[in-house]
């Protein structure tokens, strides 16, 4: 049961590392677009 | 054809004619009207398509699997390489052109499921693969003679690594164990989330990295694909990408994953035989909207055109029509798994088990839980091809080890190893037991008299008798012979038990012959912790009290 719930604990750990790190290279390339577009 | 495969085609032609033929208008729309880089797009479509099924995939199970296994890296490997070859092919020849050439994909599947998969081709497949490879030879010979060689080895490159993403994609292990998972329909989109994840991180970082090193050093890009540094801020590439990411990337992934899986990498990559038509299509119903000019054929490509399509639906409906014959067990088995000893793993279970059920498919069947279908198919699989589904092999040895390893093939009883392990362990606990021995009499003259058929049938009725009183945690192992011991939990045996025991062991037998014989039944007991503190010393003094009631009868 414990092993379990850490189980589940690690998978959402994992699961928000990623997201943010895929957030942060889209904000990255939304960024880098506005920063061009504002200096063509 | 069943429901699974038939949502498979629909699938599979949505995502050629549907998804390709939008993705491939927008990529051209972002290159020729927008102006946008080819990588810097490409980069920006796998960032934001992997975002989307990640959110889409949610927290659950399979997030680490996917992350660890080599199946993903694998992919995304072949992918970049796919990417790098086409982006270079189209250098070499127009995109029309290079949109055909890319179907030598088709014969690439055919071949690569039948050396590897088992998967022989019917003779529409080789019809329509023929055709296939007439509309690429068509485009070929039209090429600049000088750059045939270069562009004959992407094109081999680029058809390899198209159909051998598709394969991965099929087999991807976390991707299977996605797709059994009913109660959680959103494991797929994860498990093609974390795969493009890390293709969309790995890539991004590649470029930059290739990029910077181009305009750090003032080396001329070896190759025209590198895009400078300022591309990188250009603000059509990464928005057209971002939105044809989420858009149409981010669906086509993970349609392309299920549709490999359910209708097979070759027949999806005859569908995507249509891709060119497809793209036409869009192109001109589109071209009031996107302002772009219609494409200008010559008639080599016109012809190479008619051919690669006509291959593809040849091919396509070819398999259509006689779909691969389906296992009628799919549920329990699959064909050619990655991980080869399983094969072997399970034609030893099953050899072993048929051997114990005296070669009764029915019998081993019913020994192992599984429908008779599943081990004929197996017994019947000549290519040795064939596993149990990993989601039930446990489950399996399971009941292999008690009904098959634990047990005596000709009384159902425990067998001897059994039985000592179990000993041992009530032991172990210092759990109080008695232990009765017991030796049949007149048991020999009947092997003798009648046979050794007629011996099992007595050893057998005896087995089943024993079997029938042995409940409330007794158990019942024949040790091997004619010997028989019977294993009660507590320490005391009652006098009625043992008169049962003679009883029931000495009721009359009735033979498959007709003739009725009779044998008796000598019986010792010890018990522990009072009388011995090992296994092997309970059962020798157990056997030897039997031995003084024996001689004293």
């Amino acid at each position: 049961m414990l092993s379990r719930l850490r189980e589940v604990q690690e998978q959402k750990r994992l699961w928000l590392l990623v997201v943010a790190i895929c957030l942060g290279l889209n904000l990255t390339l939304v960024g880098l677009g506005v920063w061009g577009w504002l200096n063509p | 054809m069943t429901t699974e495969q038939r949502l498979g085609w629909l699938q599979a032609f949505f995502t050629v004619l549907v998804l390709w033929g939008l993705n491939y208008v927008a990529f051209g729309y972002s290159k020729t009207v927008l102006g946008a880089n080819t990588v810097v797009f490409v980069c920006s479509t796998f960032a934001s398509a992997a975002l989307v099924l990640l959110l889409a995939g949610g927290r659950g199970p399979l997030v680490r699997e996917t992350l660890r296994s080599i199946d993903t890296w694998v992919f995304g490997f072949i992918l970049l390489t796919g990417y790098i070859l086409l982006m270079t092919l189209v250098t070499y020849v127009s995109s029309t052109e290079s949109s055909l050439l890319q179907r030598v994909s088709v014969v690439f599947g055919i071949f690569i499921s039948w050396l590897f998969f088992s998967r022989k081709p019917n003779g529409l497949q080789i019809l329509g693969m023929s055709c296939v490879a007439g509309g690429i030879t068509a485009i070929f010979m039209s090429i600049n003679p000088l750059d045939q060689g270069m562009v004959l080895l992407l094109l081999i490159l680029v058809g390899a690594t198209e159909a051998l993403r598709m394969f991965v994609a099929e087999s991807h292990r976390p991707h299977q164990a996605a797709m059994s998972l009913q109660h959680d329909p959103r494991a797929k989109a994860r498990v093609v989330g974390f795969v493009m994840f890390i293709i969309s991180v790995i890539f991004f970082a590649l470029f930059v990295l290739l990029s910077l090193f181009v305009s750090m050093n003032g080396v001329v890009a070896p190759l025209p694909l590198i895009p400078q540094l300022h591309d990188f801020t250009d603000p059509h590439s990464i928005f057209a990408g971002l939105v044809v990411g989420g858009v149409l990337v981010a669906p086509l992934r993970l349609i392309e994953f299920s549709v490999t899986a359910r209708i097979k990498t070759e027949n999806f990559l005859a569908v995507a035989g249509l891709s060119s038509l497809a793209t036409l299509f869009w192109e001109w119903s589109l071209s009031p909207l996107t302002g772009m000019s219609l494409r200008e054929f010559t008639s080599g490509d016109v012809l190479a055109l008619a051919l690669v399509t006509a291959g593809a639906v040849i091919a396509a409906f070819g398999k259509m029509k006689q779909p691969e014959k389906a296992l009628p067990s799919e549920k329990y088995l699959q064909r050619c798994p990655q991980d080869v000893s399983a094969i072997e793993d399970t034609r030893d279970l099953v050899a072993h088990t048929l051997e114990y059920a005296e070669g009764s498919t029915k019998k081993g069947a019913a020994l192992l839980g599984l429908p008779v279908e599943v081990l004929q198919e197996l017994l019947e699989d000549d290519s040795q091809s064939l596993a149990l589904q990993p989601r039930i092999y446990l489950e399996v040895v399971r009941r292999y080890r008690q009904n098959v390893v634990h047990t005596d093939a000709l009384t159902g009883l425990t067998n001897r190893a059994a039985f000592m392990s179990l000993l041992e362990g009530a032991l172990r606990r210092q759990q109080p037991c008695s232990l009765i021995y017991m030796d049949l009499n007149h048991f020999k003259p009947v092997n003798d008299r009648y046979g050794h058929k007629a011996g099992d049938e007595v050893l057998r009725t005896i087995g089943q008798r024993l079997n029938s009183l042995a409940v409330g945690g007794v158990v019942a192992a024949r040790l091997g012979g004619d010997e028989f011991v019977w294993l009660n939990p507590g320490a005391k045996v009652t006098k009625q038990l043992l008169a049962a025991l003679h009883k029931t062991i000495s009721a009359p037998i009735s033979l498959a012959s007709g003739v009725t014989v009779t044998v008796t039944v000598s019986l010792g007991v010890a018990h522990f912790p009072a009388d011995a503190q090992t296994p092997q010393d309970l059962i020798a003094l157990a056997d030897q009290a039997m031995y003084h009631n024996k001689t004293a009868d």
